[in-house]
């Protein structure tokens, strides 16, 4: 690679080319960070979720402080929490514990899962959601009508700031709307540990439950995604990895309800972010069925992106996969060295997006290294 | 006697049922409950094993150790009759998910797992403060405290923590292993622990290692 940060792209020319798998000016950078933002700017997490507009002023200090990055995080954040539709980030199903209510406003929001004791839903339930579908888990317990109100009064101007980075800074969107996976939603309800058990003790029933999932939490995301105007939806993944089940339970369990998924998100012309922490390694190979070209597949640090690339270098493009507390514990060499590794090992032809899952407490000039890196080492 | 190769197996295989039948005939059939302890630790030894090289995943790791903790279930009042009390333990341990952080998944693996091998366990939960982990550690009189978390922040919550236990006395005498996916060496260092691990299985066996090596 050449040692020049000189530009001669669009970040959106940038980043379709690298989804195309084709070669573009240089390696991609869009780091996810909502929430270092604002640690930028000292604005709380409390005011961030709230608040689209202020989001984004946190996201515009960060792009400006690192002169300019590839994809722009939108405020997107309120419409998970506050989501009326099952989400596993959603108030309005889980028990999560959100800055500025159950915690310091500076504080991230927190879920408290309950793997094993007390789960939200019961054995019993898969028939209550074969019977009645998810909605009945529903609950005002943590969350009121008064975030509903907000919720409907921040999508749009949620959808005005997307088209903002879109049209005048030419910036395309990191995610604008989500698809939950039936997978990861009932393991969050029924707690990891007890749905683990039921993949063993009731195999039948779970997967007709899944099946049933599936088709609300695609219509559920589609139509979100169609009133914000969506450009890129999340269809994230966690549990269906090798960190928790084997390839073989994933492919039964969880595989088709991605790939239907993710080919109804194409044929609504959408641009899918694969968001896949933990360590799928195991299941790469699995991932050809998932549509060609579709979208980036995020990775963190626990998956292999080197065989990644091997594996998967034809049909989709790879986003990632430094670790975060190396922004937090780590040194700009440790930085500068991971990123020219995963730049040589994973960036030639193009197809790649350099980022990492950055907290509020990473350090700015070991961000600024890995940014500024990419720019220079990345240059085709 | 009853077969207890084929009790090892049927564990190994996770038969949930059949393992749990193999326990009741072999008790009526008169083994002794220690022999069958015995084929159920072995089986959970092959399950380990598998685990460590990737031949089985998690699922399979709780699924194994849930069916161990049934068949304890029945086991244990035939070793108290026999032995006069139940197992002494291996070691104390006191464990929970840090203040700050909620996340305990691989805290409750750790924990039946613990449980399994013949660790007395203080499961202390989830946003736990440091005050509390030394006062269950004096109370138990712990050989090890196990901190859980995934946030960043956890790193803070591990060294006052730690500090805590310096302060109370009591960190010549016991071990303190964190664990949780992101947890590195680098996390080691900063919260000054004795062990680290990302994997419930392996912070076992270090636990055990830390009670060999008392």
């Amino acid at each position: 690679m050449m040692a020049t940060s000189k530009s001669t792209m669009t970040a959106i020319e940038r980043i379709d080319k690298h989804v195309n798998l084709e070669q573009p000016d240089r390696v991609g950078i869009a780091p996810f960070g909502e929430f270092y933002y604002g640690s930028l700017i000292d604005m709380s997490i409390e005011d961030m979720l709230m608040d689209p507009w202020k989001a984004d002023e946190a996201f515009v200090a960060g792009f400006e402080k690192h002169g300019g990055l590839d994809m722009a995080e939108v405020g997107f954040l309120l419409a998970m929490y506050l989501s009326p539709t099952p989400d596993i980030f959603s108030t309005f199903y889980f028990d999560w514990h959100l800055p500025g209510r159950e915690r310091d406003p500076y504080d991230i929001p927190n879920l408290n899962e309950r793997a094993r004791e007390d789960p939200l839903m019961t054995e019993d339930d898969y028939d209550t959601i074969l019977k009645h579908g998810l909605h009945r888990f529903f609950s005002f317990r943590r969350a009121g009508m008064g975030d509903l109100l907000s919720l409907v009064q921040a999508m749009p101007e949620t959808a005005k700031i997307a088209h903002k980075w879109r049209e005048q800074y030419q910036v395309p969107t990191m995610v604008d709307a989500a698809i939950n996976t039936p997978f990861t939603l009932l393991s969050q309800l029924r707690g990891s540990t007890n749905f683990m058990l039921d993949l063993r003790r009731h195999p039948d029933k779970v997967l007709e439950t899944l099946d049933v999932v599936c088709d609300g939490v695609i219509a559920a995301g589609l139509a979100l995604a169609e009133m914000v105007e969506a450009k890129t939806v999340i269809l994230g993944e966690v549990r269906g990895s090798a960190d928790f089940i084997s390839p073989k339970m994933f492919e039964k369990f969880c595989l088709p309800f991605l790939v239907r998924a993710a080919w109804a998100a194409v044929e609504a012309g959408l641009r899918i972010q694969y968001h896949f922490d933990t360590n799928w390694t195991p299941m790469l190979e699995s991932f050809k069925e998932l549509p060609p070209k579709s979208g980036y597949l995020h990775l963190d640090e626990r998956t292999d992106i080197f065989q990644a690339k091997k594996v998967l270098g034809d049909h989709l493009c790879l986003l990632g996969n430094l670790k975060p507390s190396v922004f937090t514990l780590g040194t700009e060499e440790d930085i500068e060295r991971q990123v020219k590794a995963i730049i040589d090992g994973c960036g030639a032809g193009g197809g790649l997006i350099v980022s990492a899952e950055l907290t509020a407490d990473s350090r700015f000039e070991l961000v600024d290294k890995m940014i500024q890196t990419t720019k220079t080492y990345g240059v085709y | 006697m009853a077969n207890l190769e084929s009790l090892t197996e049927s564990l190994v295989e996770m038969e949930e049922q059949e393992t749990l039948d193999q326990v009741e005939a072999a008790l009526a059939a008169g083994e002794s409950p220690q022999a069958v302890l015995g084929a159920l630790s072995d089986g959970m030894n092959i399950v380990g094993e598998r685990y460590s090289c990737q031949g089985y995943f998690l699922a399979d790791l709780v699924f194994a150790a849930e069916i161990f903790k049934l068949a304890m279930q029945r086991l244990e009042p035939a070793l108290e009759a026999q032995g006069g009390g139940p197992r002494e333990p291996i070691g104390r341990i006191v464990v929970g998910t840090v203040e700050g952080d909620l996340h305990d998944i691989g805290k409750n693996i750790f924990v039946a797992l613990a449980r399994n091998a013949g660790f007395e366990v203080v499961d202390l939960g989830i946003n736990v403060p440091p005050a509390k982990f030394i006062e269950q550690a004096k109370r138990i009189g712990a050989d090890i405290i196990g901190m859980s978390g995934i946030l960043t922040m956890a790193v803070a919550s591990m060294v006052k923590t730690v500090e805590a236990l310096t302060e109370a006395g009591l960190r010549e005498r016991v071990k303190v292993i964190i664990g949780g996916l992101p947890v590195d060496d680098r996390w080691q260092e900063k919260v000054g622990s004795d062990a680290y691990t990302d994997d419930a299985y392996e912070g076992i066996r270090i636990c055990k290692s830390f009670m060999e090596g008392s």
